[in-house]
């Protein structure tokens, strides 16, 4: 649904065109105008209207506009945002002066909450709650809860999922609207609100976040403290963008791209990249020191060299595939108990074995047509060729242990698994692979 | 915990667990039972747990305990699930229970709409459980209906508007209408709302949730006739299962299937064979230099180093491609402009430093070449050729794949790999034939 504004029709005409229009897609159309439309628009614009599509648009934009609303706007602006999106939008701002002066804008109560917020980690559960929840005492009837979340919840209160706290403000349970339209009235809070449910506490990952609301197929998952009393909520809007940028971590850092995003300059993506190449090349060193002993090899049986790329290829690829999959598994937390990494570990194991094999002899016999009809060796095309199907065999197997223990280890070792595919992987498994290949070649041919 | 509860046979604090428990947790209990156990729980459950239950398991898994119960059993449980699951888990079944089960089944029931839809249609995701309100409703009359029919839609956080003819007009959320006073009207409370056809890729319905930040989704048909919802927690499957899918074909990887080890190696095993395969042209281009490799057969040694970078490189394009491809980013030339220089940019850097790194090992180990600098200049400027060259194959490769209907992510890897390594033995060796010669 690509949707286009005319600036050449009249305020009138446009306020009512746009006031059809989702704030996803007008934020996106604000994004490709001029300084003057924009301008323009932000006028055309309610109130409501450009909190939503404030929320949506990116970061530098966000910026630009809150400079240009007037103070009163501005305040009016920042009541109207949910506090996490507010949080995300005064950490934009890297000086303390700068963020100093727009929580001066926000009242008593709010400025203090975002304090709150701003003090914790970026990958804590807590740093992307909202605080917009809505609680009931356990002791009401199910009216006299209908009725308070009718007549006092605020604007942008949460209220499809409200939660429940006994006399020590500790949050026992939680109860969804629908069902307490759904209860009768004589009906018991205690008796129909959720008591076992899903939680995390401000200092755990967002990860556990993600897991919990996508798991349980929750739309919100309360931030406790160590006491149980609730400090936020997570809902899964937000879960969703996390769980997309988490995809997207993974897949960046497997592809050694950190961070890419396309309005980047090619000398901004050169230098971000630079340092995995040149580690690659510089690790270069010790394949050359290790293959160079064995010259008086190569230099007698040439024919080794053709099926040289090929055994790196081979290894490199099974090795990039149990790597994947291992990589998959503990994002997804299928490894918590020491057990099932076991399980997985012997599984990628036999998989890495039986095709390992399979390919082997089928490079066996590849290796002694081709070599037959090329006719180009002095030594006997099926020693060559038995050479290959034991280094593919062996570069292969143990290519693919190593795919699936070295992400194992390094999440044990709190590193970023998915970097388990850069280039010390792939300098090992080279070296791996031509030492074996060139000793089996140096025994049978020397 | 669960486990123990049943082999002892504890039948009341069954009852309690099976009460209290989320679906989830019980569809995680039960992967873990005997087949003994199982059969005690089948006693203890009510068709209500079960369904949560199989809700929760996989289509395979669902359709597989099912399938053991007698067909009046299958069809209470079904009629308890969510229509879009129990759906999913009927067209997982063997295909005679499958008729037997559609045959049993109410003419009206809500899964029987559902099934014919495509696995990658919105359809496929929606359950059919909707509340309608008009807009010349009052308040009261809305809420009156809303507390009616609360109990057997799936949400009532979100109120759909229909009119007369049954075509989507908006929405109207639970709060404003709760908050409302008479005599307001449906049509004063309703909001535009952005919907997806029932016959659009789920693809696209998922990535709109997420743009408009909504939980649920209206579904209508191709004359705008509201036909029901997708909620995020559905989504949120698509979407994983999506992201997977992206992760592997990077890695060269078949959808993930279960099973024996044997199975699975079968399953990996066509790809890799494909990867064996492209590498003959390689060897082939490598024989073609047969002279210079016999004459100075030790400049193989560096040979690794030079497609290793290059894969290094095309791996980020192809990565940066691709995922502009799946953004659906319009600036396609801009942006391969832009990773051709930087292409360039990293081979320069790193050019000099395989230049300095040939150039220190050949000076200490006199045996490799008696020319180091020759050596070193022929290593160098390859490995910047090539450097050079993979970007422009990591995207060229996988537009053209495009414009001819395969799907990029499935086929660019391997085909880069090739592409790369007889560009390297190209390079590399004709560079060394010309300036060392033969001799």
């Amino acid at each position: 649904m690509r949707r286009h504004l005319n600036f050449k029709h009249s305020d009138e005409s446009l306020k009512k065109t746009i006031k059809n229009f989702q704030p996803y897609d007008i934020a996106v159309i604000y994004e490709s105008l001029n300084d003057e439309e924009k301008n323009r628009l932000i006028k055309l614009m309610t109130l409501e209207q450009m909190v939503d599509v404030f929320v949506e648009l990116e970061i530098d934009d966000q910026k630009e506009m809150f400079k240009i609303l007037s103070s009163t706007v501005k305040k009016s602006l920042l009541r109207k945002l949910e506090t996490d999106e507010l949080k995300a939008f005064i950490e934009m701002y890297e000086t303390h002066e700068e963020r100093d002066l727009i929580v001066q804008m926000l009242s008593k109560v709010k400025a203090k909450t975002i304090q709150l917020l701003l003090t914790y980690d970026e990958d804590e559960a807590a740093s992307i709650m909202m605080t917009d929840f809505f609680t009931i005492d356990q002791k009401l009837t199910i009216k006299e809860a209908t009725s308070l979340i009718v007549t006092k919840s605020k604007d942008n209160d949460y209220i499809d999922t409200v939660f429940i706290q006994n006399e020590h403000k500790k949050c026992i349970g939680h109860i969804d609207l629908q069902d307490l339209i759904i209860a009768r009235s004589n009906q018991k809070l205690e008796e129909l609100m959720v008591k076992d449910f899903p939680f995390v506490y401000t200092d755990d990952s967002i990860e556990e976040a993600i897991q919990y609301v996508l798991d349980y197929d929750k739309n919100v998952i309360p931030v406790l403290n160590k006491d149980h009393e609730i400090l936020g909520i997570i809902t899964a809007d937000d879960i969703f963008d996390e769980l997309i940028e988490d995809y997207e971590d993974e897949y960046e850092s497997f592809s050694q791209i950190s961070d890419h995003d396309i309005s980047l300059s090619s000398f901004q993506r050169s230098k971000q990249r630079l340092p995995w190449l040149m580690i690659g090349v510089l690790l270069n060193l010790l394949t050359i020191t290790i293959l160079s002993r064995y010259a008086a090899t190569i230099e007698q049986v040439t024919a080794l060299i053709l099926f040289q790329p090929m055994i790196l290829g081979m290894a490199g690829n099974i090795g990039t595939q149990a790597l994947a999959v291992t990589i998959l598994g503990i994002h997804q937390s299928d490894f918590k108990e020491k057990i099932d990494a076991k399980k997985h570990i012997i599984s990628e194991l036999l998989i890495g074995l039986t095709n390992s094999i399979l390919l082997g002899i089928i490079a066996f016999i590849f290796v002694q047509v081709y070599l037959t009809i090329l006719n180009m060796t002095v030594q006997m095309p099926i020693d060559i060729a038995f050479t290959v199907f034991i280094s593919l065999t062996t570069a292969m197997f143990i290519s693919s242990i190593l795919g699936s223990v070295v992400p194992l280890v390094f999440d044990r070792l709190n590193i970023d698994p998915a970097s388990a595919s850069g280039p010390l992987m792939t300098t090992i498994n080279d070296i791996v692979s031509l030492v074996i290949y060139f000793s089996i070649a140096t025994v049978m041919f020397l | 915990v669960f486990k123990t509860l049943l082999n002892e046979k504890r039948f009341e604090d069954i009852k309690t667990y099976l009460d209290q428990t989320h679906g989830y947790d019980l569809a995680q209990d039960f992967l873990s039972l005997e087949k003994t156990e199982q059969k005690i729980l089948y006693q203890h459950i009510n068709y209500e747990q079960l369904a949560d239950l199989v809700s929760y398991l996989d289509a395979d898994d669902a359709a597989d305990m099912i399938q053991a119960f007698d067909i009046e059993k299958q069809k209470e449980v079904i009629n308890y699930m969510d229509p879009d699951d129990a759906a999913d888990m009927i067209q997982a079944l063997e295909e005679e229970n499958q008729e037997a089960i559609i045959l049993a089944l109410d003419e009206d029931a809500d899964v029987l709409s559902l099934i014919h839809y495509e696995d990658d249609e919105a359809g496929s995701l929606m359950t059919n459980l909707v509340l309608e309100l008009t807009p010349d409703m009052d308040v009261k009359q809305a809420t009156k209906k809303v507390i009616k029919q609360a109990p057997d839609v799936e949400t009532i956080n979100q109120l759909f508007v229909v009119d007369e003819n049954q075509r989507f007009l908006g929405v109207v959320s639970l709060k404003s209408l709760l908050k409302a006073k008479m005599p307001l009207m449906i049509s004063d409370l309703m909001l535009t709302s952005p919907f997806v056809y029932d016959k659009d890729s789920i693809t696209s319905v998922v990535s709109q949730m997420n743009q408009y930040n909504i939980y649920v989704m209206p579904v209508c048909d191709e004359n705008d006739k509201l036909l029901g919802l997708i909620t995020l927690d559905d989504a949120f499957d698509v979407f994983e299962e999506e992201a997977q899918e992206d992760f592997e074909r990077l890695a060269a990887l078949p959808e993930t299937i279960k099973g024996t080890p044997i199975k699975i190696a079968l399953h990996r095993f066509p790809w890799l064979l494909m990867l064996l395969f492209v590498s003959i042209p390689v060897s082939l281009l490598t024989h073609a230099f047969n002279d210079i490799i016999a004459a100075v057969a030790v400049i193989v040694i560096f040979q690794p180093m030079i497609s290793g970078a290059a894969g290094n490189v095309a791996t980020q394009a192809l990565a940066v491609t691709l995922q502009s491809f799946a953004n659906e980013e319009t600036h396609l030339f801009k942006n391969a402009f832009k990773e051709i220089v930087t292409g360039l940019l990293n081979a320069i850097f790193i050019g000099i430093a395989a230049f300095l790194i040939t150039f220190t090992f050949s000076s200490l180990q006199s045996s490799i070449t008696v020319v180091p600098v020759k050596m070193s200049l022929i290593v160098s400027l390859s490995l910047i050729l090539t450097v050079f060259i993979a970007p422009m194959i990591a995207i060229i490769v996988p537009s053209l794949l495009k414009i001819i209907h395969i799907d990029p992510a499935v086929a660019s890897g391997p085909l880069i790999t090739t592409l790369l390594d007889m560009t390297t033995v190209l390079i590399y060796f004709s560079l060394a034939t010309l300036l060392i010669g033969v001799v």
